[in-house]
């Protein structure tokens, strides 16, 4: 069999060619990625029922409106201690929930933040079960809970529940007390 | 024998520029089907949080049968104001004849297992909100629900999904998952539908 | 060209690597322990547990176990006991106050020593305290007084730690603080000591 011996101009790649190539590829990718979000589907978010109980949890977020949402976990036992001296009445509740709004407020930004760490800090290692408890006023979107909830759910480590309640509920508690690891905080109007 | 350069002279083959040509027409074809079939709004669907807004915006869904009792939101218009209209969506308790969501949601609106909340709902006391229709309806489709089940499926711990718009009031949710937990038979656990 | 048949032994070979995997896999299989080869039925028809539930009347934020912290001597630095024998030796009447300071790294600075008429077990009392260093857990003011003639319960040594206060560096406020070993009298019974709180 001879060969054909190559020569400078047979090895270049031929222009046209490349073209097509690139635009059978380019075409591809562009039709197959809106193919793909097309066919998303539905997600089903297991939410459990609340219970006409007292409740225990690790955090409470509370959902103040679409810029605020407050966290309260174990820090807010140092939070109420450090800064004991600002409050003029010791048992006053609405004034420590103040305080805590005060200091534990965090912006969506803040939270997405604080939620990714949460989650990365529970992989692995030593097993922790959290349990995350949401109160969400109940004239606000449903989604403002639900879109917590999407940053939790793969966590075989986190649980979570929601409720409805705003912040007032807290505020006017006729308990909110500290004792050793335990903050206790009954609502009011439940 | 010394090698001579052979100069060809640069040329575009016809059949490949054809090619081309028919490759962009294609793509441009397909590219302005794209933008025809979905607005701005439409494309919002996709994001990660938002849920959709009406029936007719969803996309496809793969598992469509409708398997658990399901409670659909949506927008409601009238010359009162806007509120919510609650779908009851009843599933098939024959293994046989499966029904599909849609379906589902044709046989509700036709069977008129639906019911409206007034405008100000959301300022109403607990008292009267429970009496609104929606309310009555929820309450006793789930009981409904929950005796089918145990009777048909011998199933004691049923589930209630829910499919609602995005900016439904987390007062209407709330109000489903306590007649869940409160029924004598307790649901654990609902299920709030959520596009990914 | 020539064309490359591969070589009927090696075939074979691999045949019988592959037919010896197998019987390995067969008889580990073979191994196991039937409990272990099957889902009891039990375990097949249990259902996945109901999920923890939230409450509405009220929630109690637990946060981790709190730490208990005991503020003592530092037996780690070193310090040196105080021989109680060697004290009624030297001096039967002593009768020592000292007036210290509990640093924020647990150093026992002495600030002051009364021994008035008791200088030998005033140098003695000093050296000693100067080498005892605490945990960090609790800083101020602290005073011992030695009273070596006295016959009454509790008093040849008192201790009074009252102007203490816990060390925010190392304890934080809601850790624990329990009073350990505060002295380290060798030759001093446990019912001669009284810590005054």
């Amino acid at each position: 069999m001879a060969f054909r011996r190559l020569t400078r101009d047979n090895r270049r790649l031929p222009l046209v060619s490349l073209i097509d190539l690139i635009f059978i590829l380019l075409v591809f990718f562009i039709v197959s990625s809106v193919m793909i979000r097309l066919t998303r589907g539905e997600s089903k978010l297991y939410i459990p029922t609340p219970k006409n109980e007292p409740g225990e949890a690790q955090i409470l977020i509370q959902i103040i409106d679409d810029e605020n949402y407050l966290w309260l976990d174990h820090t807010a036992i140092d939070t109420l201690y450090r800064y004991s001296f600002l409050l003029r009445n010791p048992n006053d509740a609405a004034a420590k929930i103040d305080l805590l709004a005060q200091r534990m407020t965090l912006n969506p930004e803040a939270l997405w933040e604080r939620l990714a760490r949460l989650k990365g800090s529970l992989s692995g290692g030593v097993k922790k079960e959290y349990f995350v408890l949401i109160r969400c006023p109940e004239y606000v979107p449903y989604f403002y809970v639900t879109r917590i909830i999407e940053k939790l759910v793969d966590n075989p480590y986190l649980e979570f529940g929601c409720v409805a309640g705003d912040i007032e509920d807290i505020r006017s508690s006729k308990k909110l007390l500290v004792e050793g690891n335990v903050l206790q905080i009954d609502f009011s109007n439940p | 024998m010394p090698f001579k350069r052979q100069e060809n002279e640069r040329s575009l083959e016809l059949v490949s520029l054809i090619d081309i040509v028919f490759l962009l027409l294609l793509f441009f074809l397909v590219s302005f089907a794209f933008t025809l079939a979905g607005d701005d709004s439409e494309m919002k669907i996709y994001s990660e949080i938002d849920l959709p807004k009406t029936e007719t915006a969803l996309p496809a869904i793969k598992d469509d049968i409708l398997e658990n009792l399901m409670i659909q939101i949506v927008p409601d218009t009238s010359e009162f104001g806007i509120s919510r209209r609650v779908y009851v969506l009843w599933p098939s308790f024959e293994d046989t004849a499966k029904v599909a969501r849609l379906k589902a949601f044709h046989r509700a609106a036709q069977d008129s297992t639906f019911a409206v909340f007034p405008p100000d709902f959301i300022l109403l006391p607990d008292e009267e909100f429970v009496r609104t229709a929606p309310c009555t309806l929820i309450t006793n489709s789930i009981a409904r629900y929950i005796e089918k089940e145990k009777f048909y499926r011998g199933n004691s711990s049923p589930i209630v999904e829910v499919r609602a718009e995005q900016n439904t009031e987390f007062k209407i949710i709330n109000f489903i998952m306590d007649v869940c937990s409160s029924q004598q038979q307790a649901i654990p656990q609902i299920i709030i539908r959520a596009v990914l | 060209m020539t064309k490359r048949v591969i070589h009927p032994n090696v075939l074979y070979f691999f045949a019988a690597a592959a037919l010896t995997l197998l019987g390995y896999r067969q008889v580990q299989i073979y191994k196991i322990p039937q409990v272990q080869k099957s889902l009891p039925e039990y375990v097949a028809d249990e259902k996945p547990p109901p999920p923890k539930r939230p409450g509405t009347r009220s929630i109690r934020i637990v946060g981790p176990p709190l730490k208990t912290l005991k503020f003592e001597l530092d037996l780690k630095r070193h310090p040196l006991p105080l021989d109680w024998n060697y004290l009624e030796q030297a001096d039967k009447k002593a009768d020592v106050t000292v007036n210290g300071f509990i640093d924020v790294d647990g150093n026992l600075v002495i600030e002051r020593v009364f021994d008035k008429g008791h200088p030998r077990a005033g140098r003695y009392i000093h050296k000693i305290l100067s080498t005892w260093k605490f945990m960090q857990y609790k800083t101020g003011p602290i005073k011992y007084y030695f009273n070596v003639p006295t016959k009454i319960e509790h008093m040849k040594v008192q201790i009074d730690i009252r102007g203490l206060q816990r060390n925010l560096n190392f304890a934080d406020e809601h850790d624990q603080v329990k009073d350990g070993l505060l002295y380290y009298c060798e030759g001093l019974k446990k019912n001669n000591v009284m810590i005054i709180k």
